[in-house]
């Protein structure tokens, strides 16, 4: 079982996304460690990438801050090198597709499995014009996580569902990251269908800023995804207090794991 | 190398493709089929080319440009007038293909990109026409840059909103055109102003304007009682070279020239010269030529020609570069404004900016190139009074 998979499993799991280089390589350091600190099950680092079209304004000024420290391929698995060797958490890069065509589609999985990375999450590459990577990283322990929008169809789904390994990322509303808040109706009809189309675990994501978000999602899938609240958290605070405010997030959003104060609102 | 986009096949040799975020599967995949459904469809074809016919104007003519020909040291240039469409340009041909489509699939909210601003107006133009609520996306440097038509478009009742971001042209406007999409895809529909982007785009624009070279390759004949030497056109996505080309891809003998924007100089980030200085990436849902950095980061870009500033080409001009069927070129900024006044001082014929590289190439290597008893024919795209202000007089 790899590791993604053996870590959301068994539910109530929350995934941090942050982008690699934000603001710089130490501070993405200091953040990612300090979410890992406040108990993340897992973390996505992005690759910077000069146009992130599925992203809204608070992680593409994340890429814009990256791309300025030096950000890109190469410095993302130097980062990714350096968490593994502080923390067993799993590690999922989440990249658009033309950075690693520049980098080489095979080089870019051997380097990445040796930096300790646990899968790969591509934004812009549906399973319809994968070239038969997806199958060479499962066949390498690097699991290949497709998506789930509103909108998929469940023939595609099922392709989706023959490809994907770790866990499915299940997009919660249409749209961007970032720009809705709440969990949105019918996702629990959505999951259960899924489910039955696929035994992996699902994460949830777009839209998460509070606890109360966090369970709504963890009634119908094992792992919420958390991005812009994180990000826009951590943009607003000094530098020295990155790892303690990345901690506080997380560790926040984590609370109502017991089901003691769901209804309480999370003020980061 | 293994995994290499070039080894497998797509719309236009290995390029084209849909490589798009899952939020955006589902539209293209309706649009596409729907695509298909309407021009199999004889109604749709006659609503098509009724209105190109009697509210844009079409056919537009074929100038003999006796003057230019002249100062070309050339037997023969001939114009191709878009810039006598309805809107100025021939962006009207698939703003209409478009939004007739959009209206047939039952959408209500149109948005669109624009560079130079001749798509932004001639999507307005024909959503004011359809009853159809417009919505358009412009970098914020080309609204400056672009002024006549920004106001153009207000006045046509659309709204513009700003993509400020990064360097504020047309990439940027694209980015946000798809972000909205993505957001609210089940009623707007996204009419791309130029053949790239993600499949059916490509495909699609391409069959919206290539009337431009249908009727210029019977206008010719009937004119010359040949084909022309050389059918020359600039190139931003590409789409009026396209329609212009596609007359002529099994004309073996016809030489196609396409000219992208030069800019300043040949050094990174100064130009937006694709072919030259680009090579195979996915920008915008399609794998084609684009200026990117040696990390696959995209390169800003740089032209006076707002509609040809943009790092990206369209898929079937990387396919007619790669087999050779087409040949790419550039001319800088200083070549394209020389080649603006000259078409107007000679022709009484004021070019937009970018149509002006088209023909600034032909003025300045058109009879080395192709001797000078050849008979040469221009896309003049669109017209340039949108420019006045940036050229001044």
């Amino acid at each position: 079982m790899s590791r993604l998979l053996s870590a959301l499993t068994s539910g109530h799991a929350l995934m941090p996304y942050l982008t690699a280089s934000d603001p710089s390589s130490d501070s993405f350091l200091d953040a990612a460690l300090g979410a890992i600190d406040g108990g993340a099950a897992a973390l996505e680092v992005g690759i910077p990438f000069s146009d992130p079209v599925a992203d809204g304004p608070v992680i593409q000024q994340a890429h814009q801050r990256a791309l300025a420290a030096g950000g890109g391929v190469a410095a993302t698995l130097e980062l990714v090198r350096s968490l593994r060797a502080a923390s067993g958490v799993p590690l999922v890069l989440f990249t658009y597709l033309n950075p690693l065509i520049a980098y080489g589609m095979e080089p870019f999985a051997a380097d990445a499995l040796a930096a300790g990375a646990d899968g790969v999450l591509v934004l812009d590459l549906p399973p319809e014009e994968e070239p038969g990577w997806f199958e060479f990283l499962a066949g390498r322990g690097l699991d290949p996580i497709l998506l789930d929008s509103p909108n998929t169809s469940a023939q595609r789904f099922g392709r989706v569902a023959r490809l994907a390994r770790g866990f499915v990322y299940v997009v919660s509303r249409a749209g961007i990251t970032g720009t809705h808040a709440g969990a949105s109706e019918g996702l629990e009809l959505r999951l259960a269908r899924l489910r039955s189309l696929c035994p992996l675990p699902m994460a949830v994501g777009f839209g998460v800023r509070t606890h109360r978000d966090v369970a709504a999602i963890w009634k119908d899938a094992e792992c919420a995804v958390v991005g812009s609240a994180l990000v826009d958290a951590l943009a607003a605070c000094p530098l020295t207090e990155r790892r303690e405010t990345a901690r506080r997030f997380v560790a926040g959003l984590l609370r109502c794991q017991n089901g003691s104060d769901v209804s309480k609102e999370m003020t980061p | 190398m293994p995994f290499d986009l070039m080894d497998r096949p797509r719309d236009f040799g290995p390029f084209g493709g849909r490589f798009v975020p899952e939020t955006l599967m589902a539209p293209l995949i309706e649009l596409e089929e729907a695509f298909e459904d309407a021009w199999g469809n004889a109604s749709f074809r006659l609503s098509f080319t009724s209105l190109l016919a009697d509210y844009s104007g079409r056919p537009t003519p074929l100038t003999l440009a006796r003057r230019l020909s002249d100062a070309s040291g050339l037997a023969a240039v001939y114009l191709k007038r878009e810039d006598l469409g309805h809107t100025g340009s021939h962006k009207i041909n698939n703003a209409i293909g478009q939004a007739l489509l959009a209206k047939r699939m039952g959408k209500t909210r149109i948005i669109a990109e624009t560079g130079a601003g001749q798509h932004g107006v001639a999507s307005a133009t024909v959503c004011a026409l359809l009853g159809l609520d417009c919505t358009v996306y412009m970098g914020h440097v080309d609204m400056a840059r672009q002024a006549p038509n920004v106001a153009r478009m207000r006045l046509l009742g659309a709204r513009i909103e700003p993509a400020s971001a990064g360097q504020g042209t047309l990439k940027e406007a694209v980015n946000e055109a798809l972000r909205d999409w993505a957001a609210r895809p089940s009623d707007t529909y996204y009419l791309l102003g130029s053949a790239l982007g993600p499949r059916p785009y490509p495909a699609m624009v391409r069959t919206f304007q290539s009337v431009i070279g249908e009727e210029a390759r019977r206008q010719f004949l009937a004119a010359e009682g040949r084909l022309p030497e050389a059918a020359v056109a600039c190139v931003g996505g590409g789409s009026n070279a396209i329609g212009l080309f596609s007359a002529f891809l099994h004309d073996r003998e016809v030489k196609l020239v396409g000219v992208e924007a030069g800019g300043e100089g040949p050094e990174p980030g100064r130009h937006a010269a694709r072919f030259s200085g680009g090579s195979p990436g996915v920008l915008h849902g399609t794998f084609s030529y684009l200026l990117q950095d040696a990390e696959g980061q995209v390169l800003s870009t740089s032209s006076v020609a707002a509609g040809l500033d943009y790092p990206a080409v369209g898929p079937e001009h990387s396919h007619l570069f790669r087999s050779g069927r087409a040949t790419y070129t550039s001319v800088q900024d200083d070549s394209a404004l020389t080649a603006f006044r000259r078409l107007s001082a000679l022709e009484g014929i004021i070019p937009a900016l970018e149509s002006a590289h088209a023909v600034a190439w032909v003025m300045e290597h058109g009879a080395a190139t192709f001797g000078r008893d050849a008979r040469v024919l221009v896309n003049l795209s669109g017209r340039g009074d949108k420019d006045m202000g940036n050229v001044g007089g």
